[in-house]
């Protein structure tokens, strides 16, 4: 996995290579979770799992990966009787994802027409 | 698979999911409805001035148990929880402060309506303008874009009604007060019936990968 590395410093006279690029938040269903957890403070199961169309099991799979990461804060809660799981981006993985985002553009922006 | 992401209006898609359910459809239809209920129940069934009173509050509660208890066992449960950033509780805190006024400046409408007759036209365009500031700000804070009709349709209640008064000789009003938030109802229902159609309340949260 590249994430670690990806979250360091590169040095920007060396041309940016995939390499690069974080692999844990690439694969797609895993972007699609850091770019909702991205645009809100947290959000439980279910509404992640209505926004993304992921499945439960799928959801559960990918965000664990991530909290592994230390890009998402896992925080179960009970809400009555009912167990209720929020998940947030850390710092770390908002830091990550900002990263990812200005990588993926230059990217593109440097690869030849 | 999203090939684009447009993170403001996945933020906006997101919290605009809050408004599918139809429930503040309902809820504002009621309060309106209420509005022109009174007038039609002491004219047509000659009920006394407490009593319709009592059904307009009591019309106001219900609207109230329903938005309320709607959110808590129907949405909640299939639609899920979310906390929105700090952007987007510096507007519901705007929609706050936009309701505060309306509350202030509607008392101050209803109680000059309810003194003099003669000076309905006049504050017939007052009431219009606030209904149409107030829904039409909080539509564009909450992103509720349905509210902006309804503001417009609520907003030309009043001086439509006093028109019809003016050429039928009917004191049509409070009708069409009724048949205004009457529609949101019926668009509330639809929406509610849709809501219910797409999602079904989710799974109960079991251990899974020790984290859910």
């Amino acid at each position: 996995m590249g994430s670690r590395d990806a979250g360091s410093k590169r040095n920007d006279e060396q041309p940016l290579s995939l390499d690069d690029i974080d692999r844990l938040i690439h694969e797609p269903a895993r972007l699609l979770l850091m770019v909702h957890l991205a645009v809100v403070d947290s959000a439980d199961f279910t509404f992640l799992m209505n926004q993304t169309g992921l499945t439960w099991g799928n959801l559960s799979s990918h965000l664990s990966k991530l909290e592994d990461a230390g890009y998402v804060e896992i925080e179960k809660t009970f809400v009555g009787k009912k167990p209720q799981t929020m998940a947030a981006l850390t710092n770390v993985g908002r830091a990550a994802f900002r990263t990812y985002r200005d990588r993926m553009r230059d990217l593109f922006t440097e690869m030849p027409e | 698979m999203q090939t684009h992401y447009d993170l403001k209006e996945i933020e906006r898609r997101a919290f605009r999911a809050t408004f599918q359910d139809g429930l503040w459809d309902i809820y504002l239809g009621i309060v309106f409805t209420a509005f022109g209920i009174g007038p039609i129940l002491r004219s047509g069934l000659g009920l006394s001035e407490d009593s319709t009173m009592i059904v307009h509050i009591g019309l106001l509660i219900i609207a109230m148990l329903i938005l309320l208890a709607g959110k808590k066992l129907i949405t909640r449960p299939r639609l899920g929880h979310v906390k929105f950033g700090q952007q987007r509780q510096r507007k519901l805190s705007k929609v706050r402060i936009v309701l505060a006024l309306s509350v202030i400046s509607g008392l101050i409408v209803f109680a000059a309506l309810a003194g003099d007759s003669l000076e309905m036209t006049g504050l017939s365009i007052v009431f219009a303008a606030n209904i149409l500031l107030v829904l039409g700000a909080m539509a564009h804070f909450l992103d509720y874009d349905r509210l902006f009709v309804y503001a417009v349709l609520w907003a030309a209640s009043f001086p439509v009604g006093l028109l019809l008064e003016k050429h039928t000789g009917l004191h049509d009003a409070p009708s069409v007060f009724v048949a205004t938030g009457g529609l949101a109802i019926v668009v509330g229902s639809v929406l509610l019936v849709r809501f219910l159609r797409t999602y079904t309340p989710a799974p109960t949260e079991e251990p899974t990968n020790g984290i859910a």
